[in-house]
């Protein structure tokens, strides 16, 4: 039995080994590789200054062509929208870019419905997963916010393989060969090819708003905090979208707000009443360069 | 509780303590500290499915007892057809009722009378079919005489519930398990040590070969109107490989870590995707299940020693009812009904025991025809594994047209973002440590065999599936 015991305290000690050895090559590998994820991307624009960042959910990810601003302002311009964030993953990555040292002239971020909702993007977490270790609003955002379990933080590799299907051994190779991926180089945008305008799916709007947003309001006095331009925007709902007057209640709460919610008719420049398609980013950041950033000027 | 899982993780450990250092002084102490274990295990699914196995466990054990004490024909009949109804009734209720109910009523809306059918909200208890085989041929075997009924309620409880075979098998024989659960275990390190290695390349075939492959499986399969001809291709053997990794991955799993309370169970999986021929295929694939049908269906029908007819219609009999076994769905049937005509030449050209031997390859031509045959058999083998894993006989058949008609053979994007191709190399690799070791139970063991576990601790931690959690297919069945 002395002998098995033995065996049995070997075996997870090369567990334990391995468990070291995998966290710190695929850490390695996602911090020194190039950008593949929009978080890697954020990490790389550590320690300089972009004039436009672009936050937000899907609705800013598919929505706004950085290029089209970089052509129309001469001035550097990213979109880090990521799908389903909410305002709690917005002021992470708010809190992010002081933390990398990102300088930036103004940061657009985009309101609608999302105040009401509670929750946490798809992507972000497992993108930020990697990086737990390296700050304490990393740790918080995972731990605190998304309610990841905290063997993630403490039992090396436990991370990696809660998210395998997206940060596991296929991803990590894809980084070590340089696979590139559009989302960077398209500089955040990401945009939506569909282009039939026979979106039946008529989405609507909560009927009424939440009397406050706690992150809202964080973020507001973190901009204030830290000399921040913010400008609050609204990116076009399609025409069908029931509950319009949601946007309204809206600008009751953020009375700063840009409201483009009715910027955009045509069907066709839709994917869904929710999302432009690619034609319709285009015209819509046209719209944005104009009313926001050239009245700002 | 699945044996892939943290908390399992925790249980095993904790019983092997108990077993060892507490609980050692005497057979009954170890056995009541398993019985505890498996009870306890089973309850983690659903607590109320207990009595439903105590109450299995003890109609066997009564009417076992009564069998052997019968003082006439009449009266053995009695006690033993009673036990056969009622085990073969609670499988009725709960995997079979829905099905011929539903069945019956399409049959009488076919024929223009509108019916609905009265169905039973029941969830299938985990490893019904598995406990109730048991107790069967438990009791067969008593009315046969051909072993002694079990006094000992605790030691037959252990027969039935020991928690390593207790979900989903190997289907055990009394004549096997009994006489190990009635003497006192001693600790045995190699059995332990081999134990371990065979607990960890089980491992290795559920979270490395099996839910990777399923990922992949599931994407096609669920999409395959959409799939080209390789993709569909690739899905069969994906599931292919997926099936074989999920359930001969649980079979090692269970005999691995019986092996460390010092039990041996019966080998379940031989490498069947080396096999030459159907016959063969059915010898070496979830053989303790096979041997159940053959020893008490097969035989008593006749077996093979009746002529041709006989043999062809005892054949059809057993794969259909083993297709049966599996589930609930014409689907099943189907894929016992296909491997029935698989069986059908080798049958009749008297070539169904042809290849009994472990197979070899050397460098002459009669290996490049051993080659062919084990694709030839590999391949029918996936055919057979679309009708198991299509959701309807009609998605079987378009599937199998699909492949031959799209004529597509490129790469292809799948809705889980990945190409179809990507885990041919894991596929193919695995086939060659198979290879290597087929004549062990596991590649593990021999020389090097440090250095071979830290690999598959290795590709378990690096390359398993978690976040994409898939249970044991055959938990279901």
């Amino acid at each position: 039995m002395k002998k098995f015991i033995i065996q049995i305290i070997g075996i997870l000690t090369i567990i334990l080994i391995l468990l070291l050895a995998f966290d710190f090559a695929y850490t390695s590998v996602y911090k020194n590789a190039n950008p593949r994820t929009k978080f890697q991307y954020l990490r790389s624009l550590k320690n300089s200054k972009v004039n436009y960042i672009f936050l937000g959910s899907s609705r800013v990810e598919n929505g706004i062509d950085p290029f089209i601003i970089e052509n129309n302002t001469q001035k550097k311009c990213v979109n880090l929208g990521y799908e389903a964030a909410k305002l709690g993953d917005i002021y992470t990555v708010l809190q992010l870019l002081k933390w990398y040292n990102i300088a930036s002239d103004t940061v657009f971020i985009q309101v609608d419905y999302i105040y009401d909702i509670k929750g946490h993007s798809i992507n972000l977490p497992y993108e930020m997963a990697p990086f737990i270790k390296e700050n304490q609003i990393t740790k918080d955002y995972l731990i605190d916010y998304v309610g990841e379990d905290l063997s993630t933080y403490y039992i090396p590799f436990v991370r990696y393989c809660a998210s395998d299907q997206k940060i596991g051994f296929r991803d990590v190779f894809a980084n070590v060969i340089g696979k590139k991926t559009t989302v960077v180089a398209n500089k955040g945008y990401s945009p939506l090819r569909k282009n039939d305008g026979k979106h039946s799916n008529h989405l609507a709007l909560p009927t009424s708003i939440a009397s406050h947003n706690p992150y809202y309001e964080k973020i507001k006095k973190y901009g204030a905090a830290n000399n921040l331009k913010i400008v609050f925007f609204c990116a076009p709902f399609c025409k069908h979208t029931k509950n319009l007057d949601y946007i309204k209640k809206l600008k009751t709460k953020i009375p700063d707000l840009h409201d483009f919610s009715d910027a955009i008719e045509e069907d066709s420049m839709f994917v869904d009443c929710f999302h432009l398609n690619e034609m319709g980013s285009r015209k819509f950041t046209e719209i944005v360069v104009e009313k926001i950033i050239n009245n700002k000027k | 509780m699945f044996f892939n899982s943290l908390s399992f993780a925790i249980f095993l450990p904790i019983v092997f303590l108990l077993y060892w250092f507490v609980f050692n002084k005497n057979k009954s102490n170890q056995n009541a500290v398993l019985i505890i274990a498996s009870y306890y295990f089973y309850s983690c699914w659903d607590w109320r499915f207990l009595f439903l196995l105590v109450f299995s466990t003890f109609l066997d054990y009564y009417t076992g007892i009564r069998i052997e004490k019968a003082k006439s024909e009449g009266s053995r009949k009695f006690w033993f057809w009673l036990s056969i109804s009622i085990n073969l009734g609670f499988l009725g209720v709960f995997k079979y009722y829905n099905f011929f109910a539903d069945s019956f009523s399409d049959l009488l809306n076919g024929f223009g009378l509108q019916t609905s059918p009265l169905l039973l909200n029941v969830v299938l208890p985990v490893g019904i079919s598995f406990y109730t085989f048991h107790g069967l041929s438990y009791v067969i075997d008593i009315y046969l005489k051909r072993i002694k009924a079990e006094y000992n309620f605790v030691d037959y409880s252990l027969f039935v519930s020991y928690f390593p075979l207790l979900v989903a098998g190997p289907i055990e024989r009394a004549t096997h398990l009994l006489p190990q659960v009635k003497v006192k275990r001693t600790f045995d390190y190699q059995k332990a040590k081999e134990g371990i290695f065979q607990f960890i390349w089980g491992l290795v075939k559920k979270v490395v070969i099996a839910d990777t492959c399923a990922t992949y499986a599931n994407a096609i399969f669920d999409n395959y109107h959409s799939m080209n001809s390789l993709s569909l291709l690739l899905g069969a053997v994906y599931f292919a490989f997926q099936i074989y990794g999920d359930f001969s991955g649980y079979s090692d799993m269970a005999l691995g870590m019986s092996k460390l309370f010092g039990i041996d169970l019966l080998r379940n999986f031989n490498y069947p995707y080396f096999s030459r021929d159907i016959a063969e295929f059915w010898r070496r694939w979830h053989i303790s299940l096979s041997s159940w049908f053959r020893d008490y269906l097969y035989i008593p029908l006749g077996g093979s020693s009746g002529g041709m007819a006989m043999k062809i219609r005892n054949t059809f009999v057993i794969f259909l009812i083993s297709g049966f076994w599996h589930g609930a769905n014409w689907t099943f049937i189907a894929w016992g009904f296909i491997n029935a005509l698989y069986f059908l030449p080798l049958l009749l050209l008297k070539k169904n025991r042809s290849n009994m031997e472990t197979v070899s390859l050397y460098w002459n031509w009669n290996s490049l025809k051993v080659i062919a045959s084990i694709i030839s058999t590999f391949s029918l083998t996936c055919l057979a594994w679309v009708f198991f894993r299509a959701k309807s006989i009609g998605d079987a058949f378009e599937y199998i047209t699909r492949i031959f008609t799209n004529r597509i053979f490129e790469s292809q994007y799948l809705e889980n973002e990945r190409y179809n191709f990507e885990i041919i190399i894991l596929v193919l690799a695995f086939i060659l440590v198979e290879w290597k070791s087929r004549t062990k139970l596991e590649p593990i063991s021999g020389r090097y065999s440090y250095l071979k576990l830290t690999l598959c601790l290795a590709a378990i931690i690096a390359l398993g599936t978690y976040s994409d959690y898939k249970e044991f297919i055959y938990f279901q069945f």
